[in-house]
């Protein structure tokens, strides 16, 4: 990889006052992120991953800590960070074209400009012939994969993934994540996938983080040197095993100090 | 796939078949009833109660009530819409304004339009103003509702989404939550409208030289049973028009929607 950081935490904090008290979902936490990087962090449920990818995108603010974007400290949300969320995310009253071309809508872009900007992602991530539906007409799967096309289609500097097919089928799941590691081969755009399934994040990643339980800190990062473009022949491959044993090692290491505790 | 198609048109048959019952049923049991109380002249017979209403029809008297009747709940109810929709945006967008109007709405949410019969009366005398200003009455407080709520009713991962495709506070009104209120209040209207068309003959009945409410009144004095049942039907069968014709636009502006039958 290039090694040029695009995006960096330090020492980021988040509390939340709730009736019980205050509770701490992050704590510390320092990454960086080069650029060009898939990388996917994983952690027990409840860790405080969706907290730390909404402070990125801006959705959430840091109790304490700073959060910059080549450099420049990110105050709010921005085009130039996506978020593909968990939950479907679509407008229900916007077709597919024009659930995509949303955003290139706010930017001013005439129907032409952000139209053929669409298509180019519809065809992409392979939605043609769906261009006129509505969300309802498509399968959670679909809905996704228009999602992500509505993410590429801002040309953000990074793609904030949150659980993106946690909600969906085992099949469906393993279609997605092909996919998307073939457009991510395609541009390199930096990806941060948030996920709970190990197998998901190896092999996704070229680098993999894993959070301990709350409060959240990165507890340990993993690079993963599997060739590039991957298949999910690489799945029972030896180094995939290995790393998938790694990664969970160093997963259930964090669960073991929690139970301890 | 045929035979799914053939069970359908099936079903819509014997739904067709089934209203049609229904209404025959009807015909037969005020048809017994009528005969069975014949000595006592309480009730027509349905032929008798459309002989009525085709010698009203002939002379124009029933088109000419018919016509001040509605006049009254279109006028009301337009001035209800164009006030409570954009307050109903208001109140439910910033929250001071809702906590200023809630108590206040709820109060009169709940109190019946036909108290404000006599003050009306007081205020307008017995022409079409203080009609009118009963039935502006009777929508207004049902669409308020309907519309606040609906705009808090909007999901918040449409938000977000919105936000990180860059939508500023003027995009989010116009973008997602106008589109996302618009079934309601269309749902808000058909209710609305049903409680207009009920306000507009019980405000006829207690003062009015015009309409389906002063004709029944009329029809009262000189125990023209006939005409006073007739004037029933009649406006049943038009508050049964209107509310189709709502669930008409309804069905053809929010084909996005998901629709559970």
């Amino acid at each position: 990889m290039s090694g040029n950081v695009i995006l960096e935490a330090r020492d980021v904090s988040k509390e939340f006052v709730t009736k019980r008290g205050i509770v701490k979902a992050l704590e510390n936490v320092n990454l960086q992120i080069n650029e060009g990087e898939f990388f996917c962090l994983i952690g027990p449920s409840g860790c405080g991953k969706s907290t730390l990818l909404n402070i990125f995108a801006g959705l959430e603010r840091a109790t304490s800590g700073e959060v910059l974007l080549r450099g420049r400290k990110i105050e709010g949300p921005s085009p130039e960070r996506q978020v593909v969320f968990q939950q479907l995310a679509l407008f229900p009253w916007m077709t597919v074209i024009d659930n995509i071309s949303f955003g290139l809508k706010l930017k001013g872009l005439s129907k032409e400009e952000r139209y053929a900007i669409a298509k180019k992602y519809i065809e992409i991530t392979g939605l043609k012939g769906f261009e006129h539906a509505y969300p309802k007409e498509l399968s959670g799967g679909m809905q996704q994969r228009v999602a992500i096309a509505r993410a590429y289609a801002m040309n953000p500097e990074i793609l904030l993934m949150d659980e993106p097919f946690g909600a969906l089928d085992a099949q469906t799941r393993e279609f997605l994540q092909e996919d998307i590691l073939k457009t991510w081969s395609k541009d390199k755009k930096t990806v941060f996938f948030i996920t709970h399934d190990v197998e998901e994040a190896v092999f996704l990643s070229t680098k993999l983080g894993i959070m301990s339980s709350r409060p959240g800190k990165i507890a340990a990062t993993l690079d993963i040197k599997l060739p590039i473009p991957r298949d999910k022949r690489i799945k029972v491959s030896p180094e995939f095993i290995e790393y998938r044993k790694k990664a969970l090692e160093l997963l259930l290491s964090q669960m073991q100090v929690t139970v301890k505790v | 796939m045929k035979k799914i198609r053939n069970n359908e048109g099936k079903g819509y048959q014997g739904q067709i078949r089934n209203y049609i019952l229904s209404v025959i049923i009807f015909l037969v049991a005020w048809e017994i009833l009528a005969e069975s109380t014949t000595r006592f002249h309480l009730m027509p017979t349905p032929y008798e109660t459309a002989l009525a209403l085709a010698r009203l029809a002939s002379t124009g008297i029933l088109f000419e009530n018919i016509k001040a009747s509605l006049f009254r709940v279109l006028s009301g109810f337009t001035i209800a819409f164009s006030v409570a929709v954009p307050l109903g945006f208001l109140i439910g967008w910033y929250k001071t304004v809702k906590e200023l109007s809630d108590p206040i709405i709820n109060l009169f949410r709940v109190t019946p339009p036909l108290a404000f019969i006599p003050l009306m009366i007081i205020y307008f005398g017995i022409g079409e103003l203080s009609k009118i200003m009963v039935i502006t009455y009777a929508a207004f407080f049902v669409l308020v509702v309907i519309v606040y709520q609906a705009v808090r009713n909007v999901d918040a991962v449409l938000i977000k989404a919105a936000r990180v495709l860059g939508a500023k506070d003027r995009d989010l009104f116009f973008h997602v939550v106008v589109p996302h209120s618009v079934p309601y209040i269309i749902a808000g209207c058909r209710v609305a409208i049903g409680s207009s068309w009920m306000s507009v003959v019980a405000s006829e009945l207690i003062a009015a030289q015009s309409g389906l409410g002063y004709m029944i009144e009329d029809a009262l004095r000189y125990f023209d049973i006939d005409v006073i049942v007739g004037g029933i039907i009649v406006i049943g069968i038009i508050g049964l028009i209107m509310d189709g014709i709502v669930r008409y636009i309804e069905r053809r502006v929010t084909v996005w929607m998901v629709r559970v039958s």
